[in-house]
């Protein structure tokens, strides 16, 4: 395992730990504020990251709101990659028309950019958490159909599966136990990078007042939360911009550093 | 003659878009225990037939017939339960073997299609290795840590380690070099020779399967031509 891909291991535990540990380690009662204490700068003594419009400590803020935050990056990822592996993969080993009703039906949701596709789902279900990990698992379905049918393409034709099928193996074992080892690294690098999109995508909902409502803590809430701000006080309302940016450059980073590690894409299949 | 084990009668197959059906009428048997080869050109159509039996395509007309049984219309579990009792040795190396799987791997698959218990496996794999001539360590092998023959002897251990009535082999030398085609070939005759499955030898090569066949048909079109006996001695 590569040093790179150890230390951006180590960081990503670290983040989840974060999230996990914010009721310990946050200094502050996430929506406690004081109005004498308002948009005090980082540095100030009692809150290193400073405080908010409402006089709410931002680190505690920030970590608090890694929870729903990461949340709602990392469930509809999971929720899309067993949905998209389940289409993606069993479809191109089924009957043709199977397999064009169901490549079909995705290319439907494909049409929509992901972002319009989740804000119409959103908007249709109302605000809330929950909602955002529903519309982003549907947003997010169809690029892994993709990513999955593609790999399966690669050795549909191939001897071995010939031999599988032939062998009079039942045809869930031909595609969990010969197919889906076959596709798994690639879905591994290519969701890990999908959790960067999505924590973006979830903080934009939530900067729309479609995800997470005030006061709960969440990344995109506070960076809406802080917009007013942006001329007076701009370090503060960068503090969360900053923070998602850096969390979905820490994802696509490890997504690479795993590619490398898999050695996706560079053994071919005939 | 024997009894027939396989019977292909009147095959049909077209390819989409094709001027011509790329299997044309074609009827043969295989005999319990035989070693029938079917020749000819590339593009003939002998590779399809070797799929159209074992219905890993579907035919455009004709009749399947093994052991007694309506191959060509079984479903489910009766197909699979048909497919069970026919080994295939596939023709390319490179992707004789899934790549992401070791070599024992490779075989237990084929011995779990045929309910044998996972704690026989280990053993049974070796002694599927044995057979071909490979130490039971190759179990642990990946195919790109094996040769191109060391790959198709795997193949070849991986469709006798069921005991199959019929072993269907699609070109199994032709990606090989000649000294390791002839080491294969012996060895394939031998492990016919002691295990009397009946062997459908497909090849564009007449000298590799007049080697030991019975019978030889070569196939021209999509049809079988004038059938001849070989001088093999059996």
């Amino acid at each position: 395992m590569s040093v790179r891909l150890k230390l951006l291991l180590a960081l990503t535990a670290a983040l989840l730990l974060a999230a996990l540990l914010a009721p310990l380690l946050a200094p502050h009662a996430p929506d406690a504020g004081a109005t004498a204490q308002r948009l005090l700068p980082p540095g100030s003594a009692g809150h290193p990251l400073g405080t908010d419009g409402q006089g709410r400590d931002l680190l505690s803020r920030l970590l608090w709101g890694a929870r729903p935050s990461l949340l709602a990056g990392i469930v509809p990822v999971a929720a899309a990659a067993l949905l998209g592996t389940a289409i993606g993969l069993l479809a191109p080993l089924s009957r043709r028309w199977v397999e064009t009703a169901a490549l079909r039906s995705v290319d439907v949701l494909y049409a929509f950019p992901g972002v319009l596709l989740a804000i119409a789902i959103a908007a249709a279900l109302g605000a809330g958490l929950w909602t955002t990990v529903v519309a982003l698992s549907i947003a997010l379905t169809p690029p892994v159909v993709r990513v999955v049918q593609t790999e399966v393409l690669r050795f549909r034709d191939a001897d071995f599966l010939a031999v599988a099928r032939a062998s009079g193996a039942s045809w869930w074992a031909v595609a969990l136990r010969q197919a889906l080892p076959l596709v798994l690294p690639a879905l591994v690098v290519y969701c890990t990078t999908l959790v960067g999109i999505a924590i973006v995508y979830a903080a934009g909902l939530s900067f729309l007042g479609l995800g997470v409502s005030p006061p709960t803590a969440e990344w995109g809430s506070m960076l809406d939360e802080l917009r007013g701000n942006a001329y007076t006080d701009p370090v503060l309302a960068l503090l969360p911009a900053t923070t998602i940016l850096l969390v979905s450059i820490l994802f696509n980073a490890l997504g690479d550093a795993l590619r490398d590690q898999l050695d996706v894409k560079e053994r071919s299949v005939r | 003659m024997a009894e027939a084990l396989v019977e292909v009668r009147d095959l049909v197959k077209r390819h989409r878009g094709a001027a011509r059906p790329v299997v044309d009428g074609l009827s043969l048997t295989v005999a319990r225990g035989e070693t029938v080869g079917l020749v000819g050109d590339s593009g003939c159509g002998k590779s399809t037939t070797a799929k159209l039996i074992l219905r890993l395509l579907e035919r455009d007309g004709g009749e399947l017939r093994f052991d007694g049984a309506n191959l060509g219309a079984a479903r489910g579990r009766e197909l699979r339960a048909l497919r069970r009792r026919i080994g295939l040795v596939p023709q390319h190396p490179q992707s004789s073997l899934n790549p992401r799987r070791s070599a024992g791997d490779a075989i237990a698959f084929n011995l779990r299609a045929h309910g044998v218990p996972r704690r026989e496996l280990d053993g049974r794999v070796a002694a599927a290795l044995e057979l071909v001539g490979l130490p039971a360590a190759f179990a642990r092998r990946r195919p790109h840590e094996l040769s191109g023959g060391q790959v198709q002897r795997i193949a070849i251990a991986r469709a006798l380690a069921t005991a199959p009535a019929l072993m269907i082999c699609d070109e199994p030398v032709s990606a090989l070099d000649k000294s390791v085609q002839a080491q294969v070939l012996n060895l394939l005759a031998d492990l016919q020779r002691d295990s009397g499955v009946a062997l459908l030898f497909v090849s564009h090569d007449p000298a590799v399967v007049e080697h030991f066949c019975d019978r030889v048909l070569p196939m021209e079109r999509g049809r079988i031509v004038t059938p001849t006996t070989t001088g093999a001695t059996r």
